[in-house]
């Protein structure tokens, strides 16, 4: 029977950006895009939540760069890169705290500060050499009937309210004490 | 939901700027009906832009669109203004053309019961008779999967 709910097509897997136990209760996953304003806002909420739901909750990221963001895809290319020498959190954080200075020598700057090497990654953005992975995930969220960005599932459900802190907590708590959605 | 084949519903409501608009109107040409669960939702959702950017390509393929969801004549006209959105936006605040259209979901989340829009897509033809249903709607290229089957027509 059709419920209307909207359910992560893509599991989480081992090619996936995690963060937090392989076992928590809880899994957030993000579809964004590192340029969109509304996943900036978004971006202090989930590392609060984490801070405050500890091993309860585990966060994953799943790039989906949209076309009306001119910086996002390369921005999100830089990411899996960083992914490559086990920097995405890092650069995922770098990005979202300088979402607007997403030029390619701003991505650059940004492997330099986190000793990433930048002639590398000039190469790879010219050459697309991470486009492939990251148009698999959004593919992933194509699949899924994301409704736009961010889009966050809380254990494979879409969550289709306002992403504020209040809304994602009452929710995560709602699965912490009854296990499911309803 | 209705499928393709089922002859476009007698329903209508009032536009952004408070026309009534019926979607038996648009019989003559090509229609797309697209529906939405609420007008400037706070995310980057492309789908409404795509179609206002490809509205004349559209139009060159005598082709209509009405975009539908529950949101007040005021709510529509703030989310046309603000996104320039150049076509009617249909205030169904009494849910005439979701029911007539199925497009209705009742979801049950977190304890919370509510009553929503599937994000859907149709394509009728000339003669009201609807040619093409997207039953679930991502967020990208959905503007220029629908103007191709409407160019296909």
């Amino acid at each position: 029977m059709d419920d209307g709910l909207i359910r992560l097509a893509v599991p989480v897997g081992p090619d996936d950006h995690v963060r937090g136990p392989h076992d928590a209760p809880v899994t957030l996953v993000e579809y964004g895009d590192f340029e969109c304003p509304y996943c900036g806002l978004a971006y202090p909420v989930v590392k609060q939540l984490e801070r405050d739901y500890g091993d309860r909750l585990r966060i994953v990221f799943r790039s989906f760069p949209l076309e009306q963001h001119a910086h996002a895809e390369a921005a999100s290319e830089a990411a899996e890169f960083a992914a490559d020498a086990d920097r995405f959190w890092e650069m995922h954080d770098t990005l979202f705290e300088h979402q607007r200075a997403l030029d390619v020598s701003n991505l650059l700057e940004y492997a330099r500060h986190l000793k990433l090497d930048p002639e590398a990654l000039a190469v790879a953005l010219r050459e697309h050499t991470y486009a492939a992975i990251v148009e698999e995930q959004k593919e992933g969220g194509d699949e899924s009937g994301i409704p736009g960005t961010p889009a966050f599932f809380l254990n494979d459900v879409l969550f289709e309210d306002e992403a504020s802190y209040e809304n994602l907590s009452g929710a995560i708590d709602y699965l912490l004490k009854h296990g499911s959605v309803r | 939901m209705l499928e393709a084949g089922a002859k476009v519903p007698d329903v209508g409501a009032s536009d952004q700027d408070g026309n009534r608009v019926t979607l038996r109107g648009f019989q003559g040409h090509k229609l797309v009906v697209y529906f939405y669960p609420k007008a400037d939702t706070p995310g980057c959702t492309a789908e409404s832009q795509t179609f206002r950017d490809l509205k004349d390509q559209f139009a060159a393929a005598d082709a209509e669109i009405v975009g539908v969801s529950r949101d007040t004549v005021e709510s529509q006209k703030k989310f046309a203004d603000k996104y320039g959105l150049n076509f009617p936006l249909l205030a169904d605040t009494s849910s005439a053309i979701c029911d007539a259209f199925g497009v209705i979901v009742e979801k049950n989340m977190y304890g919370k019961k509510s009553i929503g829009i599937q994000r859907s897509t149709f394509l009728i033809d000339p003669d009201g008779t609807i040619v093409k249903v997207w039953p679930r709607v991502s967020v990208e290229g959905h503007g220029k999967a629908v103007l191709e089957a409407v160019r296909s027509r």
